[in-house]
């Protein structure tokens, strides 16, 4: 099996999901949306099972493979806080997000090919990356209402409210994918924390959350709260996608993930 | 308001938490955000400017009993503070969020600093003098650590007298970062970790850094290094270029039935040796010094058909590809390591002995050392005549785990209480 498998895969998730968006709005009706919704999941599951099978090893390591549970993950969590609360704009905008990222997999396969090296043969693996996972998922679905909230600038306060939930999950699971690589770092590399890039950016994306869960009480109902968790996103993205390219990472061991 | 909906302010967070605490005189009480952020601002530039002064960028990093005693002095003093003026507004402002807020932007653009510099290099100028190469050691990021300690051990103090499950997540989440941050800050002195390189020949009794030499009460000798290989790949470089040709279904892996369609050639393997060696261009399949990776291939065209060999070489002989044709040649990859580890004898004062194997992510530990599989010699791979552990002792350890563990439940807390209803 090679990529050629995840771009079928990959593009039936993505039709399914328009078609039911397109039919869902004309029809007026949620349920078709939700029941691509999960189509598309259920498609994307079944590859990541298959892939996983495949290659004899967790699919957690390279950018890719982190970029296709993202796509999972972001959709599922559309899905479900969509029946929690029917925010339609909301399951668009993920299921929207969720085709970018299938869409750059599909546009750069290069980096699925890879053998898991000692260091990375941990049972903390799956955890500390899944964790990770589900809190940029939750993160992004901060963002996505952020960025609507300050559009709609006559009904900020729902947005924040909605965030605020969104935001406290997000940041639990931030946490814990945090300490989760710290004591696999003690097993793998002798110590816990070594301010390695990877790591620091990952505790700068911790810290601008961190801000915005001890400021937001103060700032109340200000649209501040909203440029907060955009600009704390950003710097998730620097951690997850930019650190290479800074001049600090020369000497990063997180460099396999690149 | 529409207007300026899309204004971009973000700067405006300071200004506004300015504004908030606006309504009173500045100094009056109680103290807010503008209190918060000149006292810490303050206190911060005047260590950078100490650490401009400063020449000699001496790293502050107290070592045992040293660190305890400040500890225990600073942790009293602010106990004594706390006890004597609880109901002040003073010991109010310790506790206050708007201190850790303030405090947590300072450590946020320390943070961001030390993202960006590359740390602990030879900079020169601006960037040593103001030890921004080495933030964690400058007396800014102390200012940080101290203002952080006192606000998160006086809010602490102030939250224990009330029991809620709410209330409880809080004191796991600030305890267990208190406990982390005294860990990191005190406890950094305390580590010890050194490289040690160890061979078949001769047991290693002492360890040594740049600064400090260290005897053990045991001494280690490698029996054998095991190292186990991924099957190497096997794909095909752009002669012009020497590109790899960058896409999935051109790499042949040994454990797969996977063939190579490019062009007109459909390439198979046939066989693939772990270990082999070329003697006057024959392939011999042994398990000799320096012998490599070596797989036999099938070519096919529709007119022709066509084997060979290809290996990815060793430190002593050259790696062996194959032209397809002008533009294009056929290489095997060097293999990945799947396993390394070092089966080690260790023998103790009392002149007892022990056989024991370490392995990457399977530390052993022995009378409060850790000992870990670091490194070997890559050029060597599997032949590699040595082996390199690292031998690190943190008396802090367990503590740490205690403040990793609370912070656990702590975020666990997070997850499912959520945002207090306001």
């Amino acid at each position: 099996m090679d990529l050629f498998d995840f771009k079928i895969f990959g593009f039936s998730a993505i039709t399914i999901w328009f078609i039911g968006i397109v039919i869902g709005n004309i029809k007026k009706s949620n349920k078709t949306i939700l029941i691509s919704g999960f189509i598309g999941n259920i498609l994307l599951a079944s590859f990541i099972i298959i892939y996983w099978s495949y290659i004899d090893r967790p699919p957690l390591r390279t950018l890719a493979e982190t970029r296709l549970w993202y796509a999972f993950f972001l959709a599922l969590i559309g899905n479900i806080l969509f029946i929690k609360w029917k925010i339609k704009w909301f399951i668009i905008y993920s299921l929207t997000l969720s085709s970018v990222f299938i869409l750059i997999n599909i546009l750069n396969p290069e980096t699925y090919n890879k053998s898991l090296m000692p260091a990375l043969q941990s049972i903390w693996f799956i955890p500390h990356v899944i964790v990770y996972i589900i809190a940029y998922a939750f993160l992004a679905a901060s963002f996505i209402i952020a960025i609507r909230g300050l559009i709609n600038t006559s009904t900020v306060n729902k947005y924040i409210v909605t965030a605020n939930n969104i935001v406290y999950i997000g940041f639990g699971f931030l946490t814990l994918g945090l300490l989760f690589g710290a004591l696999w770092a003690k097993k793998a590399w002798g110590h816990y924390w070594t301010w390695d890039p990877k790591e620091t950016w990952a505790f700068i994306t911790w810290i601008a959350y961190l801000i915005y869960i001890h400021l937001h009480p103060k700032l109340k109902n200000d649209k501040t709260n909203l440029y907060i968790l955009v600009i704390a996103f950003v710097l998730l993205i620097i951690c997850w996608f930019g650190v290479q390219y800074l001049p600090s990472a020369q000497n990063s061991v997180h460099i396999y993930a690149y | 308001m529409s207007a300026n909906k899309w204004d971009f302010s973000i700067f405006r967070v300071i200004p506004l938490l300015y504004k908030m605490s606006n309504k009173k005189q500045i100094w009056q009480y109680p103290w807010q955000f503008k209190e918060s952020l000149i006292i810490l601002s303050t206190a911060i530039i005047i260590s950078f400017i100490l650490d401009f002064i400063d020449k000699s960028n001496t790293i502050l990093k107290p070592v045992f009993p040293y660190n305890i005693y400040i500890l225990l002095a600073i942790f009293v003093f602010d106990t004594l503070i706390f006890i004597s003026f609880r109901k002040t507004n003073f010991v109010k402002w310790l506790q206050s969020g708007y201190l850790a807020i303030s405090t947590i932007i300072w450590l946020f653009i320390l943070v961001i600093i030390m993202g960006i510099f590359e740390q602990n290099n030879q900079s020169e100028g601006l960037i040593y003098n103001l030890h921004l190469n080495n933030i964690i050691y400058s007396k800014s990021f102390i200012i940080v650590e101290f203002a952080l300690f006192t606000n998160l051990l006086m809010v602490i103090y102030s939250k224990l007298n009330e029991f809620s499950i709410r209330n409880f997540s809080f004191i796991t989440n600030h305890l267990g970062i208190l406990i982390l941050l005294i860990s990191l800050s005190f406890g950094a002195g305390d580590i010890e970790k050194y490289n040690m390189k160890i061979d078949t020949q001769n047991y290693v009794w002492g360890v040594s850094s740049k600064d400090k030499t260290t005897e053990l009460p045991f001494a280690l000798k490698l029996n054998n290094f095991y190292i186990d290989m991924f099957p190497a790949k096997i794909t095909i470089v752009e002669n012009k270029t020497d590109n790899i040709i960058d896409d999935n279904s051109n790499i042949i892996s040994a454990n797969k039935d996977s063939v190579i369609i490019f062009n007109k050639y459909k390439i198979s393997l046939l066989k693939y040796y772990n270990n082999g060696v070329f003697i006057n261009n024959k392939f011999y399949s042994v398990n000799d010094q320096g012998a490599a990776p070596t797989a036999m291939l099938c070519i096919k065209t529709k007119h022709s058909t066509d084997t060979c060999y290809v290996s990815c070489g060793s430190y002593m002989y050259p790696s062996k590809v194959y032209s397809l044709d002008t533009d294009y040649t056929i290489v095997m990859l060097e293999p990945e390591p799947k396993l390394f580890k070092s089966d080690v004898k260790i023998i103790y004062k009392n002149s007892e002995t022990e056989n024991i194997s370490i392995e990457v992510n399977k530390p052993i530990n022995i009378y409060g050392w850790d000992i870990y599989q670091t490194d070997y010699n890559k050029d060597m791979g599997k032949w590699s005549e040595y082996s390199i552990v690292e031998i690190v002792k943190d008396p802090w350890l367990n503590i740490v785990y205690i403040g990793i563990f609370m912070m656990i439940i702590g975020a666990i807390g997070i997850i499912f209480l959520g945002k207090k209803k306001i």
